[in-house]
């Protein structure tokens, strides 16, 4: 015996029961209650389209327990009433609706500002679903790419033939349904074709089938995510066949939302598939053939067919019901289910007692897919539909055809959907209570398309997405004269089906982490290792101030692996740095270096680094760490725009880098090469080839921190080595590492700028103090036809150096004021422990042809001054 | 006797020489003589060619294809990468559905593709029983953390030992 | 994902693949206002287009397609990508 827990009881499940069914065997005929006026909601479709049968299932809220199967175990509770779904004090909400006209929170709670934020928490509760778990840490799912020539969506009868057609000739197929061939069929004609061709398929080698995936969307690509009971499944097709099949349409009348009224299909699947009767007495409205099919299974599971309000080409049944021709419901009346219709004939309106209403009406498409296809050209291009999402109302046979047509990529017949009658009353919109007097009351306010009328009023935003009620709302448009654009359907996004967030995270759960390779010996020298970037990088190895001092007075490591770094050659590498850089590059003799910016087309400054020229016309240079992979498609970009036979190799992760900064970094470094590192042989500028510890090196000497530094770049696989040697060797130096943390200062204290964070993206080299490296006497080079514009301009903002009083190291952003007025911004600030006092960088706009030079940082006075602060004649680096 | 896991994840050691020129110097390169440590050679691009060597074997590789490469184009240019790569093989049966875990590169079988993997820009080598993943050396515990991860309802199983590089079979295509 | 470009080494790829480079313009102008017109103004026409990509996770080159802006629509360009 397998049970599931509800509410308090015990339910009985048998075989093939769905969590709905068993419930319905149980007794519950109110299944949630709607999220605005707290009306009645019970079973309707029982396709998983509408919104009527939604329950917490094992604390997961919002399952459609209409196919949902159940299974022994499962804890199922109903939501959305206060305190209950069966005694819903909100209900009141129901009868307060001329109080509530629709968009009233359009237009109420808007003064106090407060109200809203009062009222929106009050009115989302009031709501009483979706309520998520406390304490459940959402599951990781992962992504899985599948690659096929043909996907088919939907198992259906289409959808089975056009996978069988797709497969010929050896074409890979995936067939994908939300759930299983036939499962949401009652006994029939219909399920047997559909078991036939089930068999078929299984016995096709080249078909896959993913059962219990439901299509989320269809994108460009075109690509179609699968949602599954485990993973997402990105399915990426040459050609996709739709077959998702059409359902019947819910008519607008008094009480259409009344727990007893029924979608003909969904009554049938009740009687046929669970053996249950939906009512003693029911009256079915019979469009379509297949609704002879659903008086069938209703009179075999019981229900007495009270009478059948049948269209006229419908033949008449053979069974005993009355048959009432040229006939409409006007109304469904009853208070917690159906007690009796209304019907309207020519003659008169008629009361009819009973407690079950069956619309096997005419169908329209669930084409929500196909239409998200059509909004995608070229994309949309490759997806068909099959079936009745395109002729609506086709038969069996003509099904069948029409899947193999699509399959084979050949046209499909289509037919059109029924215009949709719209009664006078009653709910368009369920999932919203949105009714047909909301609508015109809508209308009246001068809301007047279908798309605009969504907005206003919340019809098809609901859970079904349009699924019951998209044609009714362009059909109101259109009757009341809105033109072919202003009555179309709302547009169909994605998601298709109800998808879980974490299932949208899928397979994206970190960003991509770079490190060097000195990263454990960060973290086992106990640094804190954290983002820079893309980079993890070490901040401080203890206190930054201590890493401070040993940069200035001693000697110390620090990792710069993460720069940049190019190596390039070929005939015309020199000529395409030529035309790259502002600098001039032909003059620099190889063993030299020189500090280069990298200019975009509109002459601001998106780069900088060191370029080294090298010999036999080859170059090395260096960028900034988050510039690196830019600067590689930037330099081919222009090699290959100009002809130019370049090689560009990108050494980044080929190589690391340790900066030996310091007084005594020359020392530290003599000990462990032969090689000459006096200031004669290798002066400031230059940088040579060193084997330091036996590790090949190219040496270049930096000024970043200012102090005498080589940056020794070595193979990656060697850098543990080469630390290790220089910190052992060091130790009686008193060697230590520094960090990004002490960086800062340093680099501060000199007036380096830090790209991004001292400059802004339309800083041209003058804004930032750097014009020096601009040969603009050079005829050409990229940036330069707009630097020269720009240079005919007063400089109307600039990076400038400051002084400020007191302790500045948190007014990093604080705006720079000028009697009141912000003339600027604070960018970096710190207390220089070399010059003990605070000092920052910011840039300041020109007020009145000049720059100021005292201004206000918040409480503090700042004072414009030259840069560099510390050294400023450069002694220390060019030692 | 213990099954072998479905799915092992293991480093290949190998060298790397990355050698520009012209599209025809490159041509005659990659269908050249055998040379002593080679084991492969991936055309990245028109002007890019990575030779694919025993672990050890830079040094004589560059020398060899400096000197080959020379001959027909005075332009080329030949630079040891080994360390700029990580190798990380996947073995076993299950490596193709591993794959598709990591990427969306169309893979059906042997061959050679440069895609994302793990969104991380690669070079995919795959043969007919594993694939060989080269990723940049500085996102290289990004993309193992990543493989375990996806992988691990495939029962993925980390390899203490490095494998080696397999050679191609006879004219691969490209998927 | 998506939208597909054709990279002439690697085959059609999802755009997400690539980084986009641009309207296709024309070289450097002998004339101040010529060189003004190409780094500053675009034509951003809708229609059809040739610009420039990057196959970043890829081959990591440039390639040409001609894109149409009003239908996205892609094609390669046989026209060489010089300025």
């Amino acid at each position: 015996m397998a049970w599931i827990e509800f509410e308090g009881r015990r339910v009985r499940i048998e075989a093939g029961d769905t969590v709905a069914s068993a419930l319905f065997r149980h007794g519950v005929r109110t299944f949630t209650r709607s999220i605005k006026s707290h009306r009645r909601r019970g079973l309707t479709c029982l396709t998983g389209d509408c919104a009527n049968c939604l329950v917490r299932v094992d604390d997961e809220p919002g399952m459609r327990s209409c196919i949902t199967p159940a299974r022994d175990g499962m804890r199922v509770e109903r939501e959305g009433g206060v305190p209950s779904v069966e005694r819903d004090l909100l209900a009141a909400l129901d009868r307060l609706h001329p109080l509530l006209p629709v968009g009233f929170y359009s237009k109420t709670f808007i003064r106090p500002r407060l109200a809203w934020t009062v009222a929106e928490r009050l009115i989302r509760g009031a709501t009483g679903i979706g309520r998520l778990p406390t304490g459940v840490r959402p599951r990781i799912s992962q992504v899985r790419h599948l690659h096929v020539e043909v996907l088919v969506i939907g198992a259906g009868v289409a959808g089975l033939s056009a996978a069988l057609s797709a497969s010929e000739g050896g074409r890979s197929v995936l067939l994908c349904d939300e759930g299983e061939p036939g499962w949401l069929v009652a006994p029939g004609p219909t399920i047997e074709r559909i078991c036939s061709l089930a068999e078929a398929v299984q016995r096709a080698a080249s078909i896959t089938t993913l059962w219990h995936h439901a299509a989320v969307g269809i994108y460009e690509g075109p690509l179609v995510p699968l949602a599954g009971p485990e993973r997402l499944v990105h399915v990426h097709p040459e050609r996709v066949v739709v077959a998702t099949g059409a359902l019947e349409s819910l008519q607008t009348f008094r009480g259409n939302d009344l727990p007893g009224v029924w979608l003909g299909r969904g009554a049938a699947r009740l009687a046929g598939r669970h053996g249950l009767s939906p009512g003693r007495r029911a009256v079915i409205v019979a469009e379509t053939a297949e609704a002879l099919e659903h008086l069938g299974a209703l009179g075999s599971s019981g229900s007495k067919l009270v009478a059948v309000v049948a269209s006229d080409e419908i033949p008449a049944p053979t069974a005993g019901a009355r048959v009432i021709r040229g006939g409409a419901v006007m109304a469904a009346l009853g208070r917690r289910g159906v007690r009796a219709v209304v019907i309207r004939t020519e003659r008169g309106s008629e009361r009819i007692a009973c407690d079950t209403l069956v619309l096997s009406t005419r169908r329209f498409p669930r084409d929500a897919l196909l239409r998200m296809a059509a909004d995608l050209p070229p994309s949309g291009e490759a997806v068909v539909g099959a079936g009745e999402v395109v002729a609506p109302g086709c038969s069996l046979d003509e099904a069948e055809q029409s899947g193999a047509l699509a399959g084979r990529g050949e046209a499909v017949p289509i037919s059109e959907p029924p215009a949709p009658g719209l009664g006078a009353e009653g709910l368009v919109c369920p999932c919203e209570d949105v009714s047909v007097a909301d609508l015109e009351r809508a209308w009246e306010e001068g809301w007047r398309s279908s798309e605009i009328l969504k907005r206003y009023t919340t019809a098809t935003m609901g859970p079904c997405r349009g699924a019951l009620c998209g044609w009714a709302l362009a059909a109101f448009a259109r009757a009341r004269g809105a033109d072919a654009l202003a009555s179309a359907r709302t547009t169909a996004r994605p998601p298709a089906r109800p998808v879980r967030l974490e299932q949208l995270a899928a397979g994206v759960h970190e960003v991509v982490e770079k490190r060097t390779g000195l990263h454990h010996l960060h973290v086992s020298r106990g640094a804190r290792v954290d983002w820079s970037g893309r980079w993890k990088r070490p901040f401080t190895y203890g206190d930054w101030r201590d890493e401070h001092r040993a940069v200035r007075e001693r000697v110390s490591l620090m990792d710069v692996g993460t720069l940049g770094k190019f190596l390039i050659g070929g005939p015309d590498g020199r000529e395409l740095l030529e035309r790259v850089l502002p600098c001039r590059v032909e003059s620099l003799e190889p063993g030299r270096c020189r500090y280069v910016v990298v200019l975009d087309e509109g002459g601001y400054v998106m780069d900088d680094g060191i370029l080294c020229a090298l010999g036999d016309g080859r170059a090395y240079l260096t960028s900034t760490s988050g510039g690196a992979e830019r600067m590689e498609a930037w330099l081919r970009g222009w090699a290959d725009r100009w002809g130019l036979r370049a090689h560009i190799v990108d050494r980044t992760s080929a190589l690391g880098a340790i900066n030996v900064a310091g007084p005594r970094a020359r020392e530290l470094l003599s000990r462990l090469t032969d090689d000459p590192v006096d200031a004669s042989a290798f002066p400031y500028g230059a940088h040579r080839h060193l084997t330091v510890a036996g590790v090949p090196c190219r040496a270049i000497r930096v000024g970043f921190v200012g102090e005498l530094s080589f940056e020794l770049h070595h193979p990656r696989s060697r850098g543990f080595e080469l630390w290790t040697a220089l910190e052992q060797s060091g130790a009686d130096l008193g060697v230590r590492p520094h960090g990004l943390d002490a960086l800062d200062v340093l680099r501060l204290e000199k007036g380096h700028p830090y790209l991004g964070q001292d400059t802004l993206p339309d800083d041209h080299p003058d804004k930032l103090g750097l014009g020096w490296t601009v040969a603009m006497d050079k005829p050409w080079f990229v940036g330069r036809v707009a630097l020269q514009r720009m240079r005919e301009l007063p400089l109307e903002r600039r990076l400038v150096g400051l002084e400020l009083d007191g302790d500045a190291s948190s007014l990093r952003g604080m705006p720079l004021a000028l009697d009141g007025r912000v003339v600027g911004r604070v960018t970096s600030c710190a207390l220089s422990p070399a010059l003990g006092r605070s000092i920052g960088l910011g840039w300041l706009r020109a007020v009145d042809g000049g720059f100021p030079q005292v201004l206000r940082a918040g409480s503090a006075q700042a004072r414009v001054v030259p840069t560099p602060f510390y050294d400023p004649e450069g002694v220390r680096v060019r030692a | 006797m213990p099954e072998s896991p479905a799915l092992d994840l293991s480093r290949t050691q190998v060298s790397l020489v990355a050698c520009f020129g012209t599209p025809q110097a490159l041509d005659a390169l990659e269908a050249g003589p055998p040379a002593p440590g080679r084991l492969d050679a991936l055309r990245l691009a028109p002007d890019e060619l990575m030779v694919v060597g025993e672990p050890g074997a830079a040094e004589d590789l560059v020398a060899l294809a400096e000197a080959r490469l020379s001959a027909l184009d005075p332009g080329s240019l030949c630079v040891d990468v080994t360390d700029g790569w990580t190798v990380w093989t996947l073995t076993g049966e299950a490596w193709l559905e591993g794959f598709a875990m990591l990427s969306a590169i169309p893979l059906t079988g042997p061959g050679f593709a440069q895609g994302p993997v793990a969104e991380v820009p690669a070079k995919v080598v795959a043969r007919s029983d594993r694939v060989h993943l080269l990723v940049p050396s500085c996102s290289e515990e990004h993309v193992r953390r990543r493989i375990l991860a996806a992988c691990a309802d495939l029962g993925v199983h980390e390899a203490s030992a490095p494998s080696e590089w397999t050679a191609p079979a006879a004219r691969e295509a490209r998927p | 994902m998506g939208l597909k470009i054709p990279c002439p080494r690697c085959g059609p790829r999802p755009f997400s693949e690539f980084a986009f480079g641009g309207e296709v313009r024309g070289g450097r102008s002998p004339d101040p206002e010529g060189d003004f017109r190409r780094v500053y103004l675009r034509a951003n026409a809708p229609g059809p287009q040739r610009e420039r990509w990057f196959h970043a996770f890829g081959c990591r080159r440039w390639l040409v397609v001609r894109r149409d802006t009003v239908t996205n629509r892609i094609d390669p360009d046989e026209g060489d990508g010089l300025d």
